[in-house]
């Protein structure tokens, strides 16, 4: 491959090891891959898979392809943002919705149609720099804002599609909420819903923190104070403990003034 | 004297006021000796009495100051019956300024001129002014401030060349003047060149007045300096808010006795015209096309004023308030554009109501506002329309009507959306969970799109988060938003069914869309109409940071608001009336202000009361550990700075702070010395020698490249036809495309912990890019950092450290096409 220095492939830490990549059989190496055999999970065959860490977003499946071809025909290359396991067929996501590509390096699982061992390594890759390969640039942002056109029906049939499900949905909740109205269960709870005869609040935390600074006030009326010795006591100790703390705070605050006082006559 | 200690100290506070003010020295000056004169006048007039503190016997000098005029009505302490003294009237025919000694018989303010007398009266009403605003520290800003001359006034004027002006003494028939000064013609010509001046200017200033003509120090084996060796004569003119820029000024009817001094006074330039009210009256017009020459009338009024009536020539004057408009042309095009920000408005006043006006909507509008700077007169350049020529363009495959740049020609010309933000009415119907809120959202919006097209023929294009509509030329960019959205973001549902909030990035990006900056976009524009010179003092400030590849680091909208900030609290100055001096304001506040340990409160409508700043003031110095390096509360963010809670970070502050400062030397040292006027865009010159590495990008793919502060004297046609009439068969343009964001963003995701990039969003050729010193240790290996890194083949424990070779390598593949060639500046990153 490389005709002057062979690139040794190198041991790396955990298991991985080290496959420098170039872009022209005359460049020196440019990126370093890391490759393992491990750390695999079952829904990819463990010995013809080869997990590949830190691959430039702009490299295609294709390209990668085309360059572990020179060690053994190449049956699928799947590039994810994170080391996953394989679904079955692609996952079903909305074709408008949560299409946030990350940006940065990747990771890819090979599969070669053959038993595969990670010895083989020997030299450094090479990745062709023809256009194909590579996605990057003014061609690649161009056909991005072409893509970024869409079937307005499409998306409409989509939206339309979501909406009957979660209406469903809804309606699923609120009859089966109505079924519960009233009704105890087994040890003799009731569920108070926001429908029926006497609705309930929605728990959420304000309305929380405000039932029980309520609850704190009607306690605060009924309590008797200057009632006890030992009340007055604790209330001047604390009137002073407060302008003591006060005190210091001024001191502070005048410090702070003094030294950040901007006069400087001439 | 003995027993009146506040006296003393007094005397002592208004030296210092007026050494602040630079009106103690010179010839003609207000000097210290008069200031102690005039208070023991003010104690033997019973003015003042012994009781009193310094602070009463200070603010009661100002109050006389203020409230008598000494060019009508001078004051005399003499008290002798003598009749043979003159007489105050006698006084007041042979000077200007009358304050008669004891004696009766000596004038102390002699030299003193009307302009100069009428400064100190203005500046003690000020002053006054301040003295009795509570909740700013009057202390710190009478007399701890400078307010240098140029600082000071709007727009400055230097007659050079001042032998001419003893022409000017022969042809105004001075000569017994010029005996009376021993011959210097400068002195003598001054009180005549204000006057006429006064006169001239008279509706469009708040105060004409000039620098003091100061002497130099000399050896004493030297001979004294000759008047004639004064260098220049400043003029210094405080511009009223909005009338200056009147191109007309009407004079006395024709028939009127007036006419014939009108018609004198202004020579040729005095003509007779027909008004709306049918009245016939002289009056004089000014040539000027848009607001930057509108800006330029005071200059002219000056020129021909002095050419006509004093024989100044033209070459001996030098205006310096208009020098910075220049940045803000924009390729062949002449003006700052704010006509453009004008149609853009009106546009958007239309669509607005097309909006508000649209039936069959299924959820009313119940707001409409837009967010887009050029909507708050801020925008640096604003949109302009735009009419693509197909030829240049590839038609979208999905459907005719959109276009798409093509690979191999130049990119077209850059076209920013004008964001709008359309609020719909709350309504049971409206779905409690986020994500069937945001179908709900594409859904209104392709209903929106059909709407509009529907009834008002508008072109749209949907996109799942918004609809751009291209109208009379602009892309608009509407938004539909839902109030209880970012609320139902926050929604957390606890273990044991509580509803809690959460704080979440994506709901506080929301608010500041939705909520925000709609708010302040509507102030901002208000203000605008208030202060007409806020807008493109703001320009300005953001043409300076971008110049300095600094856009991307701090918020358009802080920019905003710190020059909102200099026009609604400029004490101890007046509010700037040129942006020239808005801008040099915005300098020396950034290199002023105590960023640490003082907020920037912007009282928009004085929203906030006296205890509501003292209650912000509070609240900053107790956290101000948790708060953002530039601290910024408004009426409506009292408490978080929300422009300013990510960026700019300490460290671009401090490079900020320390640009500003250069330019404000730079910039005064031209202002101040006419002749040094070379090049007045030197401070918008970057230094690019900081910088680890420069990507230098390919023109061809810039599409503001015609934005650059030195404009390119060619650039590429980028398909757009000059012409705007309404085609037939129009196209939508290419939106809101700019590869060299594209690449920013890209490299900013790829390697934004190895490097900084820096960029001059308008038109810049390079990207400066510096490493992050600390992501070059090196690091043990962990499969999910790795993220370009290499191991380090020397050392034994197989520590990963960044590929600094393979990174500029990726630089040029990402920018494939844009990226013309890398720059190694420096070998920092050899470790």
């Amino acid at each position: 491959m490389a005709p002057s220095k062979a690139v040794p492939t190198l041991e790396a830490a955990d298991g991985y090891i080290a496959v420098p990549v170039r872009f022209s059989e005359e460049k020196a190496p440019h990126h370093c891959f890391y490759a393992t055999q491990e750390h695999l999970d079952d829904t990819r065959p463990r010995n013809r898979t080869l997990f590949v860490i830190n691959i430039p977003g702009y490299i295609t499946e294709d390209a990668l392809s085309e360059a572990f071809s020179s060690y053994g025909s190449v049956e699928s290359v799947e590039i994810l943002d994170k080391p996953g396991c394989r679904v079955g067929k692609p996952a079903k996501r909305s074709t408008h919705f949560n299409q946030k590509m990350s940006k940065g390096f990747k990771v890819a699982y090979i599969v070669f149609k053959k038993e595969f061992g990670i010895e083989k390594f020997s030299s450094a890759l090479v990745i062709s720099k023809e256009d194909n390969f590579i996605k990057a640039g003014i061609e690649k942002w161009i056909s991005d804002y072409e893509a970024s056109f869409i079937d307005v029906a499409a998306l409409q049939a989509e939206i339309d599609k979501y909406m009957d499900k979660y209406d469903g949905k809804e309606k699923k909740k609120e009859v089966k909420a109505k079924e519960k109205e009233g009704v105890a269960d087994k040890e003799g709870w009731i569920t108070v819903t926001r429908k029926g005869r006497r609705p309930g609040t929605v728990r959420t935390e304000a309305m929380n923190s405000r039932l029980i600074e309520k609850e704190r006030k009607k306690r605060a009326q009924k309590e008797l104070i200057n009632f006890y010795t030992w009340q007055q006591r604790t209330k001047t100790k604390e009137h002073l403990d407060e302008l003591r703390k006060k005190f210091e705070e001024d001191k502070q605050k005048i410090a702070l003034m003094r030294a950040q006082r901007k006069f400087r006559p001439y | 004297m003995c027993d009146f200690p506040g006296m003393k100290d007094a005397i002592s506070i208004l030296k210092v006021w007026l050494r602040q003010r630079q009106l103690d020295k010179g010839s003609g000056s207000f000097s210290g000796f008069v200031g102690s004169m005039l208070i023991s006048h003010l104690l033997s007039k019973n003015k003042i009495n012994k009781v009193m503190t310094a602070e009463n016997v200070f603010r009661n000098t100002l109050l006389f100051l203020a409230n008598t005029d000494w060019t009508v009505k001078g004051i005399t302490m003499s008290r002798s019956p003598d009749p043979s003294l003159p007489s105050l009237a006698d006084f007041h025919q042979a000077f200007e300024v009358v304050f008669v000694d004891p004696l009766g018989v000596v004038n102390l303010c002699a030299d003193m001129t009307a302009a100069t007398y009428r400064r100190i009266q203005f500046e003690a009403k000020e002053s006054l002014k301040i003295l009795s605003n509570t909740n700013t520290s009057s202390f710190l800003q009478l007399l701890m401030v400078p307010k240098p001359f140029q600082k000071t006034f709007d727009h400055v004027c230097h007659i050079t060349e001042l032998p001419a002006l003893l022409k000017t003494c022969k042809k105004l028939k001075l000569c017994d003047e010029l005996m009376d000064r021993g011959g210097d013609y400068v002195l003598t010509s001054l009180r005549y060149i204000m006057s006429v001046l006064q006169k001239g200017l008279e509706p469009r200033v708040v105060l004409l007045s000039h620098a003091l003509p100061q002497k130099p120090e000399w050896d004493i084996n030297q001979d004294p300096a000759n008047h004639s060796d004064a260098d220049s004569l400043l003029l210094g003119l405080m511009l009223t808010i909005d009338f200056f820029t009147s191109p007309l000024q009407k004079g006395p009817a024709a028939d009127s006795p007036e006419a014939v001094g009108f018609r004198s006074f202004w020579g040729e330039k005095s003509e007779l015209r027909r008004f709306k009210d049918a009245s016939i009256c002289e009056a004089v017009v000014w040539p000027v096309n848009n607001i930057e020459e509108k800006r330029r009338i005071p200059e002219l009024i000056i020129r021909h004023l002095l050419q006509l009536h004093a024989d100044i020539p033209d070459s001996a004057i030098t205006c310096t308030g208009n020098l910075l408009d220049c940045v803000l042309n924009r390729g062949k095009k002449s003006g700052t554009g704010e006509e453009s920000i004008a149609s853009v408005i009106q546009s958007y006043d239309d669509l607005s109501r097309k909006l508000w006006t649209l039936a069959d909507m299924p959820l009313a509008i119940t707001s409409v506002q837009g967010t887009h700077p050029a909507l708050r007169c801020t925008d640096v350049f604003p949109p302009v329309p735009v009419t693509p020529s197909f030829y240049f363009f590839k038609r979208c495959e999905s459907s005719d009507e959109f276009l798409v740049p093509l690979a191999h020609k130049p990119t077209p010309a850059y076209v920013s959306p004008v964001r709008v933000i359309c609020h719909l009415e709350g309504s049971g119907k409206w779905p409690s969970d986020k994500r069937a809120i945001r179908k709900l959202k594409a859904a209104f919006h392709i209903r929106l799109a059909e709407l509009l097209k529907e009834q008002h023929g508008l072109m749209c294009r949907v996109t799942p988060g918004h609809v751009d509509v291209y109208k009379d030329g602009y892309v608009f960019r509407v938004q539909v938003a839902y109030h209880r959205e970012a609320a139902f973001i926050r929604e957390v549902i606890a273990e044991d069914g509580m509803r809690m909030s959460m704080d979440s990035e994506k709901a506080f990006q929301l608010e500041l869309e939705t909520i925000h900056l709609p708010y302040l976009t509507s102030t901002l524009h208000g203000l605008h109409q208030r202060f007409p010179a806020l807008g493109v003092t703001s320009r300005i400030a953001k043409r300076w940071i971008s110049a300095h590849l600094l856009a991307d680091s701090i918020s358009d909208e802080c920019v905003d608001l710190l020059v909102a900030h200099l026009f609604l609290q400029p004490e101890p100055f007046t509010a700037p009336s040129s942006p020239q001096l808005g801008f040099f304001r915005f300098l020396s506040l950034l290199v002023s202000h105590d960023w640490k340990n003082s907020p920037i409160i912007v009282n928009f409508n004085e929203d906030l009361k006296d205890a509501d700043i003292t209650e912000i003031q509070n609240r900053f110095t107790s956290t101000r550990n948790q708060l953002p390096v530039i601290f910024i509360a408004t009426p409506k963010d009292r408490d978080m700075s929300v422009w300013t809670m990510g960026k700019p970070s300490a460290q671009i502050l401090h490079r900020l702070i320390i640009l500003a400062s250069e330019s404000l030397v730079t910039l005064e040292k031209q202002l101040m010395s006419p002749s040094e006027i070379s090049d007045i865009k030197i401070i918008f010159r970057p230094p690019m020698d900081v910088y680890d590495v420069l990507i230098h990008l390919n023109p061809r793919h810039i599409p503001r490249h015609r934005e650059a502060v030195d404009q390119p004297t060619i650039s590429f046609i980028r398909g757009i036809v000059d012409d705007n009439s309404p085609k037939k068969d129009p196209r939508f343009p290419v939106v809101d495309y700019d590869p060299v964001q594209l690449y920013l963003c890209e490299l900013r995701a790829c390697y934004g912990e190895f490097a900084l990039f820096f960029y001059d969003t308008h038109g810049g050729e390079v990207i400066g890019v510096l490493w992050n010193p600390s992501s070059f240790t090196p690091q043990p290996f962990n499969k999910d950092a790795v993220n370009g890194r290499v191991v380090d083949t020397k050392s034994e424990t197989m520590l990963l450290v960044p590929s600094v070779e393979a990174m500029l390598a990726d630089f040029e593949i990402l920018g494939k096409g844009l990226v013309s060639r890398i720059q190694c500046q420096s070998e920092k990153w050899k470790i």
